[in-house]
C-alpha cells in the first residue's frame, strides 16, 4: 500500500524532526518533540457559550480573576475560531481540527479529542484525565470520538455536575435517609471479603477506572451530594458548578489534563446584562480555580492553565438587546485567551494570530504527547524558549 | 413496571372537578407578587418585543399599564392544572435551562410560596389548602392500611374536601383505595411493591397541591425454610442447597433483566429454575411487566420522559393491551408516535418529520439525498396533497400511516430490538427475510421475539458477561436491595445521575450503599444460617454458587469477625465488580 505524502510524513520518514532543524522548528509540533516542558498538568478551560473579547479582554473589570492570571502568563486577543455551533466550535478547541458538528447533533466526533492523545501517548490512566461539564448531553460526547484508534479506553472521565448534583436527585437519596461513607474498620472487611472472590467475568473494557479511583469518587460523590455545589443557584449556576466540580478533581485526583466545558454564557441571546452577569461569575469562579493551584505547592509551579471561549458574539444588539452569533464579524470570529503556566510568557499581551484549533496541539506539546491527527500549530510565541 | 391508574374516592363535601382550579388574581399579584418579580425577572425580560419569550416590563409608578401588562404576561407561563410546573416556577427554580439561573434560593421560602400561591389562585383573603400525608408506610401484602390525611388544614380554617388517586401500583394489582370519613382512606394491597396515594384537598375555592405517599407492600415474611434433613430428594431440597446449573441461573437472570428490566427476586428464581427457558420465554412474553418494559424502552428511544411521558388516557394501557394480544408491537408503536406526548414533545413540521424519519427508518436527513424526503414529509403533515414512498396523502396521520407501512421501518425497527437483546447487529439476509415477514403479518414480532429469545446467538450470548445497561440497573439494584422496582420519579432521577458520569460505577455504588442503608432495605441483623445466606446472596445477586473459597471465606467471617454483618456481605457483592454485568 502506498502511503499518501504529506508535509508531516515527509518530515516523520526522513528523520528531519527528530534532527530537530531549526529552519522547521516553528512550523512542525514534531521538532519540538524533544524539548523538556515544565508543565505536568494542563487545565483547558472552554469559555463556551460564545463570549466576545469586548466583555472579557476589553473590559477588565468584568474579569478581574482571568487579569489575574494573565500577569503571570500572557494574553492572546487574536485567537481565531469558526462559528459552528457551540458544538462543533467547542470540539475544534479539543480536537485540533475544525469540526462542523450540528446545533443538535448528539454523537461522539470523529476525530481524537486532547484526551485521547495524552492518555495513549503517555500510556495514562483513565483517572489522570478528566471533564467538568456545565451541562447538556452534547458536551459529553467531547470525552473521547469513534475514531477506530483512539475512543473510549483512551477517554476522559467525565461529570456532568447539572446530573448529579441538583436538588432532585438531592431529594431522592435524602428520602432514603443520609447517606453514609464507609468507616476504615468496614473499608477492611470489604477488602478482605472482596479478596476471597473469584475473579469478574470479563466484559468490553470501557474506560477502566481503577479500584482506588472508584472508592475516592465514590466518596467524593458522596460529600458532595449533600454539600454545596448541589446549593449552587441564580445566573451562571451551571457554569458555576462545573468549575466547582473542577476545584475538586484537581485537589482529589491531580489530574494531568483537566477539561472544564461552560455553557451559560449564551443567555446573551436574550439578554446582554444576563450575559454579563455570567462572565463575572464565571470569572469569580475561575480565580477561585487559579487561587486553589496556586495555593497547592506540587500544583502551583507545575500546572497551565488555558482559557478561551469557542467563539465570540456579533457585533450588534439584536431586537431584544441581546447577542446573537452569526454575523461573522470580527467580534464574533475572534476571542480572547487567557494562558499562563510555567512554560508561558509572564505579562506579556500576544498579537499574533492564532487560532482555537491551535490549542490541542500546544496542550499535547507541552504534555508530551503529539496530536497527530489535528490540524493545529504549537502556539511557540506564547512559550518561553 | 409499574401502571398508571386513577381511582377517583369520595369526599368530605363535593370536591369539583379537578379541571376547574382558581384563576389567577390580580390583586394578589400587584400586593405580593409584582414588586418582587420587577426585580427578578426585569432585569432580562424586560423587552416587550421578544414576541415568543416571558415579557416583563420594569413598573412605571402610578401608571398601571406595566402592572397589568405584566400580569398577563405572566398568565401565560402558569398551568392551572399543575400549577407547581408551571413554566414560570420551573424556570423562577432555575429548571428546563433558564439561562438565568435559579432566582429563589428555595422552595421553602417566604418569596417562593407567594408565587406559587399565585399560580395556584390564591386571593387577598384566601390562600390555597395544604394536603398532608405521612412520606412512607410499609405494609403486609393482603393487610388493611388505613391512611391518614386528616392533619391537611386550610389557613382560613375552611372545610376541606379530599380527593385521593392511586396513581401508580405494581403491575397485575387490582387494588383499590377507598376514601372513609374525615380525611382517611383504606386500600389493601394485592401485590408486593410500590404504590403511590396521592391527595389533594379543596377549601370549596382553591385546590392544595398533590402530595404523594409511598405505600411499600411487602410480601408477608417467608416461613423460615427447615433445613432438609438427610436423604431428602435432590429436587426436594431448597434450591441452593442443591447442586445447580449455573446455565440455566445465568439463562433466568439474563431472561429478566432483558424482559422486565430487572433482576428476579430470590423465589421467582426458584419457580423458574424447575422450568424450560421455552416456557420462561413464553410466560414473559404473555406478561404485562415485559410490555411494560417495553413500553418504557420505546418511550425512552423517542425521548418521551418528563413532562412528555405519557401519564394517562388510552396510551398507558399498551403493555396490557400487547400482552394480552390485542395489539401487535409495531402498531403500538405507531400508537405512540401518533400520540399527543410525541406531538408535543416533537412540535412543528420541521422537527416531527425529521424526528419520524431519523427515529423510525433509520433515516439521516441532513444527507442530501435525504432532503427531498424531509420536504415532501413536511408538505404532507402541513396538509398539502403530497407523494412520499410512491403513496400518496395530505395530513400528519398519513405521514405517519405511510412511514409505518415501509419495509424499512420493519427493518430498523427489527434491527433495533435484536441489537437490544444480543448488543450485535442482526446478520442481513435474516433481517431482510423477517422485516419481510413482519409487514406482511405484524402480528409475527411476538413469535419472531420469541424465536430470537430461544435461538442458538441469544443462548450463546448468555453465557457472555454483558455490562447492565443504565436502566435495568437501575432497577434490578431497588429489587435487589429493597424487594420492589423504583417509582417513576425515583427511576428518572437516578438514571438522570447515572448518565452524568463518564464511568458511571462510582454513582452506581453511592446509590447501592444508600438503599442499603436505608430502613426500608429488610436486611437481617444476624445470619441464622451464614451459609444459607451467602448462597441465597450469591445465587440472587450473580446467577452463580458461591466457588469454594468464596463460601468458605464469606462463612467463616459471617461467624468470626465482628465487623462482618449479613449488610458488610451484601455491600460486598454490590459493590463488586461482577455486580456490573450480568
Amino acid at each position: 500500500m502506498c502511503e499518501e505524502l504529506t508535509r508531516r510524513g515527509f518530515l516523520k520518514g526522513s528523520g528531519v524532526a527528530i534532527l530537530g532543524l531549526p529552519l522547521l522548528s516553528s512550523l512542525s509540533p514534531f521538532a519540538f518533540a524533544k524539548k523538556k516542558y515544565e508543565t505536568k498538568r494542563v487545565v483547558l478551560v472552554a469559555f463556551a457559550g460564545g463570549v466576545r473579547s469586548r466583555e472579557t479582554v476589553e473590559t477588565p473589570a468584568n474579569v478581574p480573576n482571568l487579569m489575574r492570571i494573565a500577569q503571570q502568563g500572557v494574553i492572546c486577543p487574536n485567537v481565531n475560531v469558526m462559528n459552528n455551533g457551540h458544538f462543533g466550535a467547542t470540539m475544534s478547541i479539543f480536537t485540533g481540527r475544525t469540526e462542523y458538528a450540528g446545533i443538535r447533533e448528539n454523537e461522539r466526533g470523529e476525530n481524537p479529542t486532547l484526551f485521547e492523545y495524552v492518555r495513549k501517548d503517555k500510556e495514562l490512566p483513565a483517572q489522570t484525565v478528566w471533564l467538568s461539564t456545565s451541562g447538556g448531553a452534547q458536551q459529553r460526547n467531547l470525552v473521547y470520538s469513534s475514531h477506530k484508534d483512539y475512543g473510549e479506553k483512551y477517554g476522559a472521565n467525565l461529570i456532568d455536575a447539572d446530573g448529579v448534583f441538583n436538588t432532585e436527585f438531592q431529594r431522592v437519596i435524602s428520602s432514603f435517609g443520609t447517606p453514609s461513607v464507609p468507616s476504615e474498620s468496614e473499608e477492611a472487611a470489604v477488602a478482605g471479603l472482596r479478596g476471597a472472590m473469584a475473579p469478574p467475568p470479563t466484559v468490553k473494557a470501557g474506560l477502566a477506572n481503577d479500584p482506588e479511583t472508584i472508592q475516592r469518587l465514590q466518596k467524593y460523590i458522596l460529600e458532595e451530594i449533600s454539600g454545596r455545589t448541589a446549593q449552587i443557584t441564580g445566573p451562571g449556576a451551571s457554569d458555576a458548578r462545573a468549575i466547582s466540580v473542577a476545584v475538586s478533581v484537581l485537589r482529589i485526583f491531580r489530574p494531568t489534563l483537566m477539561g472544564v466545558v461552560l455553557q451559560n454564557a449564551d443567555v446573551a441571546h436574550g439578554s446582554y446584562n444576563a450575559y454579563v452577569e455570567v462572565i463575572r461569575r464565571a470569572d469569580e469562579q475561575l480565580g477561585r480555580l487559579w487561587d486553589s493551584i496556586q495555593a497547592d505547592p506540587e500544583l502551583r509551579d507545575s500546572t497551565t492553565v488555558m482559557v478561551l471561549p469557542e467563539f465570540g458574539r456579533d457585533r450588534n444588539f439584536n431586537q431584544r438587546n441581546g447577542l446573537d452569533h452569526g454575523d461573522n464579524s470580527p467580534e464574533l470570529r475572534k476571542v480572547g485567551m487567557f494562558a499562563a503556566g510555567p512554560d508561558f510568557k509572564k505579562g506579556k499581551t500576544i498579537t499574533k494570530d492564532l487560532r482555537s484549533i491551535d490549542v490541542c496541539p500546544t496542550a499535547c506539546e507541552l504534555l508530551g504527547a503529539t496530536s497527530s491527527l489535528s490540524d493545529g500549530r504549537l502556539m511557540s510565541d506564547l512559550l518561553v524558549r | 413496571m409499574a401502571l398508571l391508574v386513577i381511582g377517583l374516592a369520595a369526599a368530605s363535601f363535593a370536591a369539583p372537578p379537578l379541571s376547574a382550579p382558581a384563576a389567577p388574581d390580580l390583586l394578589y399579584f400587584e400586593r405580593h407578587l409584582a414588586a418582587d418579580l420587577n426585580q427578578r425577572c426585569a432585569t432580562c425580560h424586560s423587552d416587550p418585543e421578544m414576541a415568543d419569550h416571558f415579557a416583563f416590563e420594569p413598573l412605571a409608578g402610578a401608571d398601571r399599564g406595566p402592572l397589568l401588562r405584566n400580569f398577563r404576561s405572566v398568565l401565560g407561563f402558569l398551568d392551572p392544572d399543575d400549577p407547581a410546573r408551571s413554566p414560570l416556577l420551573r424556570h423562577a427554580l432555575g429548571m428546563e435551562g433558564h439561562p438565568g439561573g435559579a432566582l429563589y434560593a428555595s422552595t421553602t421560602r417566604a418569596d417562593y410560596e407567594a408565587l406559587l400561591h399565585f399560580a395556584m389562585g390564591a386571593t387577598l383573603s384566601n390562600r390555597p389548602p395544604e394536603a398532608i400525608l405521612p412520606k412512607r408506610i410499609l405494609a403486609k401484602v393482603g393487610e388493611q392500611v388505613r391512611i391518614d390525611g386528616s392533619l391537611s388544614g386550610d389557613p382560613e380554617g375552611a372545610e376541606l374536601g379530599y380527593r385521593w388517586e392511586l396513581t401508580e401500583r405494581p403491575t397485575g394489582s387490582a387494588s383499590r383505595l377507598d376514601a372513609g370519613e374525615g380525611g382517611g382512606a383504606r386500600m389493601r394491597p394485592d401485590q408486593p411493591g410500590a404504590y403511590n396515594v396521592t391527595l389533594r384537598v379543596h377549601d370549596g375555592a382553591l385546590w392544595s397541591l398533590p402530595t404523594t405517599l409511598l405505600l411499600l407492600a411487602q410480601a408477608p415474611d417467608a416461613a423460615v425454610v427447615p433445613q432438609a434433613p438427610a436423604g431428602t430428594p435432590e429436587a426436594k431440597r431448597p434450591l441452593v442447597e442443591r447442586r445447580l446449573d449455573p446455565q440455566r441461573l445465568r439463562r433466568v437472570r439474563r431472561l429478566y433483566l432483558d424482559l422486565q428490566w430487572r433482576s428476579p427476586t430470590l423465589p421467582e428464581i426458584e419457580e423458574w429454575y424447575e422450568r424450560t427457558h421455552e416456557e420462561m420465554v413464553d410466560a414473559f412474553l404473555g406478561s404485562e411487566e415485559a410490555w411494560s418494559a417495553w413500553f418504557e424502552q420505546q418511550l425512552y428511544y423517542l425521548l418521551l420522559l418528563d413532562q412528555f411521558r405519557p401519564k394517562e388516557g388510552r396510551l398507558v394501557t399498551l403493555p396490557a393491551r400487547l400482552a394480552k394480544g390485542e395489539i401487535d408491537a409495531p402498531r403500538a408503536l405507531e400508537e405512540i408516535v401518533r400520540s399527543q406526548y410525541f406531538n408535543a414533545r416533537n412540535p412543528g413540521n420541521d422537527t416531527f418529520v425529521t424526528v419520524v424519519l431519523e427515529q423510525c427508518l433509520g433515516l439521516v436527513v441532513q444527507q442530501r439525498e435525504n432532503k427531498l424526503l424531509l420536504e415532501a414529509g413536511k408538505k404532507m403533515y402541513d396538509g398539502y396533497k403530497t407523494a412520499l414512498f410512491r403513496d400518496k396523502g395530505d395530513s400528519q396521520a398519513d405521514f405517519v400511516r405511510i412511514v409505518f407501512a415501509q419495509r424499512e421501518f420493519h427493518r430498523h425497527f427489527l434491527g433495533r430490538m435484536w441489537k437490544e437483546f444480543h448488543g450485535t447487529p442482526m446478520e442481513v439476509k435474516r433481517l431482510d427475510a423477517e422485516a419481510a415477514r413482519l409487514a406482511e403479518e405484524p402480528g409475527a414480532y411476538r413469535a419472531l421475539l420469541r424465536g430470537w429469545l430461544t435461538g442458538p446467538e441469544y443462548l450463546k450470548g448468555c453465557d457472555e458477561a454483558r455490562t447492565k445497561p443504565e436502566i435495568p440497573y437501575v432497577r434490578a439494584l431497588f429489587v435487589d436491595t429493597l424487594g420492589r422496582t423504583p417509582v417513576y420519579e425515583e427511576m428518572r432521577n437516578v438514571r438522570n445521575a447515572f448518565l452524568s458520569l463518564a464511568d458511571p460505577t462510582p454513582i452506581r455504588l453511592v446509590m447501592g450503599r444508600v438503599l442499603l442503608e436505608s430502613p426500608e432495605a429488610r436486611i437481617p441483623v444476624t445470619a441464622v444460617d451464614p451459609a444459607r445466606f451467602v448462597r441465597e446472596q450469591f445465587v440472587r445477586l450473580f446467577a452463580r454458587l458461591p466457588e469454594g473459597g468464596e463460601e468458605k471465606a464469606f462463612v467463616a467471617a459471617l461467624k468470626e469477625d465482628p465487623r462482618v454483618t449479613p449488610r458488610v456481605v451484601l455491600w460486598t457483592l454490590l459493590s463488586s465488580p461482577e455486580y456490573q454485568s450480568y
